[in-house]
């Protein structure tokens, strides 16, 4: 299949646009032993009841009831993840494989806000199905969207747009210290923010000053080419004045700058030995 | 002497007391002491640098340390057994004289000064090796017996080769409880899995592999009918330090392996897996830990953008036996509005790590 595959691109003309190119080829060259197509069909067929066997023998098309949803779930919405097209069913069925499969709401939250394409919907169908499950009564006093405006805030997603949502009938336990606990979150990470964008702006500052200084010293710059002789370190010619920087092969002229910063610095001066050991700071250079 | 264990061994009931069994390890204990220290003086030798490097290596255990200390005392004995020494009035292993006189004259190589005929004891035990019908016991004894004497003559391949049969003999009551310990390792990772204590007298095995490179002969699947050597292997010296042992040594299938190809002390993937493959549990366990401790001869490629087919196929039938082999029981009792912390949030399945990494 894979050596037909070959020959069919080979023969055909050259084609234009990405996608002619792309399907042989992930025809011809299937990386790995196992694709994701085949794993989500066996954990599909696992979760489903259906066991190894009639999988292997073909069996007659089996019903999708599922009749474990706890097995393989995380697995599964991995795979679906992994290899959908990215459609908006296929996201909805990763969302409630997490919400129902796996029951993580820090799972489900995650991949909403990682789903870029369609973090909108999948937020509206997390709220709905939320405030679903409050309706419905199995859970009283709103605990799950309580644990949704936890987990959100945890995750860093938008609070506000999450407490617009939540119905005016509906008592939620605990609400206040969580928003506080959300807020104090916010605060707190907005204070990092700050201190992260001072010491960025020091280290910009110090960078600038530091290009500028090196800026000033340099006059021109003859461009290295291969027909270009190699200048010996000591034919070159001094000017107090001015300073022709001569780009010679990188590992050559980059020893070169070293020296010069080691100069610039004081490293390269001598010692002087006064018989005994001074600390550094005392040194007589 | 081991006509009067053998009769007590053969005697014995099938389902005898702890006392009785213990009285039967005793006295075989004493009879292959007895062996060894009137054995030749290398094979004493060898087998203290055997005892040692296991003790230094980390996969010693107390038994290794008795046994050690049995090898030392019967080598201070035997290099100071002179009429000269006995009649010198107080003198032992802790005089330096005697020290230095011991250093001096330490043999080398093979040495053929054991106080029997090996080749003829040898023999005898080869003899009644093939009348013995089905006393595990005394084969068990008989077999560790040849061993040893193998080891005495220096043919180290066929000491390791009765070793893998002595594995393969006690492997009736053990093989199961492996294979159960194996798939509870790959799925429950959490828990702490250590060997039974049977197995720690059999730990010098593999650094007796190790020393003369006898990886070979663990990869030699000529005798059909028998449990693979590899499997013999796992069920003597115990499943986490022949695992350890076996991961460590493992590199990529042969045919695909140019640059250690003439490697004799390595064991290629796909000849370990089709070793293993008639015992699924083990055939998981072992490419799990290669996925756990050994990823770039199986999933990480740096040097190729297309694994090899035999990879590609070990992939596919890993997978499987995780499907095969996954706990199906329904343990999930967690509600949704329960908040689990980072660390539970973050926790992966084996199949779900494997994934990861294959797809």
């Amino acid at each position: 299949m894979c050596i037909n595959a070959i020959q069919t691109f080979q023969n055909e003309p050259l084609p234009k646009s990405r996608a002619c190119v792309l399907a042989p080829t992930q025809a011809a060259l299937p990386h790995g032993g196992i694709r994701s197509e085949d794993v989500r069909n066996t954990l599909e067929h696992c979760r489903s009841g259906i066991g190894q066997s009639a999988l292997n023998k073909g069996a007659a098309t089996p019903t999708k009831k599922v009749e474990n949803p706890h097995l393989f779930a995380h697995e599964l919405a991995f795979v679906i993840e992994r290899s959908g097209a990215g459609t908006d069913e296929l996201s909805n069925q990763v969302l409630i494989l997490y919400l129902e499969g796996v029951a993580s709401l820090p799972l489900a939250v995650e991949y909403a806000e990682r789903n870029v394409r369609h973090s909108s919907m999948l937020w509206d169908n997390l709220v709905s199905y939320c405030l679903a499950k409050e309706v419905d009564g199995r859970q009283s006093n709103g605990k799950i969207f309580g644990s949704l405006l936890e987990v959100a805030a945890r995750s860093g997603a938008d609070l506000a747009h999450l407490v617009s949502k939540i119905p005016k009938n509906l008592s939620i336990d605990g609400i206040r210290p969580r928003l506080v606990a959300a807020i104090s979150d916010y605060q707190i990470k907005v204070q990092m923010h700050k201190a992260a964008y001072e010491v960025l702006s020091c280290d910009k500052v110090a960078l600038l000053r530091e290009q500028y200084y090196r800026s000033r010293r340099g006059n021109r710059v003859d461009l290295y080419s291969s027909n270009q002789e190699i200048v010996q370190e000591e034919k070159i010619e001094r000017d107090s004045k001015y300073v022709n920087i001569l780009l010679k092969p990188w590992k050559e002229g980059k020893d070169r700058l070293t020296s010069k910063r080691k100069e610039r610095q004081g490293q390269n001066s001598r010692k002087c030995n006064v018989g005994m050991d001074l600390p550094r700071s005392l040194e007589i250079t | 002497m081991f006509s009067e264990i053998e009769e007590m061994l053969l005697n014995g009931d099938a389902e005898e007391s702890p006392m009785t069994s213990s009285i039967h390890e005793n006295a075989v204990d004493l009879f292959l002491g007895g062996l060894r220290a009137w054995g030749a003086m290398s094979s004493i030798r060898d087998r203290m640098k055997l005892y040692r490097s296991a003790l230094n290596n980390g996969i010693g255990t107390k038994e290794q340390l008795r046994l050690y200390n049995e090898a030392e005392s019967a080598f201070s004995a035997r290099m100071n057994q002179s009429a000269a020494v006995y009649l010198v009035v107080g003198s032992g292993g802790s005089n330096p004289e005697t020290g230095n006189r011991s250093s001096v004259m330490l043999p080398s190589g093979v040495t053929h000064d054991s106080l029997f005929s090996v080749h003829i004891i040898k023999e005898i035990f080869e003899q009644k090796l093939s009348k013995l019908e089905s006393n595990q016991r005394a084969k068990s004894a008989i077999l560790e017996v040849i061993a040893e004497l193998y080891m005495m003559e220096g043919n180290f391949s066929q000491s390791l080769q009765m070793f893998i049969m002595l594995g393969a003999q006690n492997s009736s009551g053990q093989l199961s409880s492996i294979e159960n310990m194996a798939v509870k390792s790959v799925f429950q990772p959490e828990a702490q899995y250590v060997d039974p204590p049977y197995h720690d007298r059999y730990k010098h095995v593999l650094t007796l592999v190790e020393t003369n490179e006898l990886h070979r002969v663990l990869l030699d699947t000529d005798n059909e009918g028998t449990l693979p050597p590899l499997v013999a292997f796992t069920c003597l010296v115990g499943l986490q330090d022949a695992g350890r042992f076996i991961i460590d040594h493992c590199i990529l299938p042969e045919s695909e392996d140019v640059s250690s190809g003439a490697s004799i002390m390595s064991f290629p993937l796909d000849m370990v897996a089709n070793q293993l493959e008639d015992y699924p549990k083990l055939l998981l366990w072992f490419l799990h830990s290669v996925i756990s401790f050994k990823p770039e001869i199986y999933v990480k490629f740096p040097n190729t953008a297309v694994p090899s087919p035999a990879v590609t196929s070990l992939h596919q039938i890993h997978f499987e036996l995780y499907i095969k082999f996954a706990d199906r029981t329904n343990k999930s009792e967690r509600k949704l509005s329960e908040v689990p912390s980072f660390d539970e949030i973050h926790k992966e399945s084996a199949l779900l790590r494997f994934l990861k990494v294959c797809v």
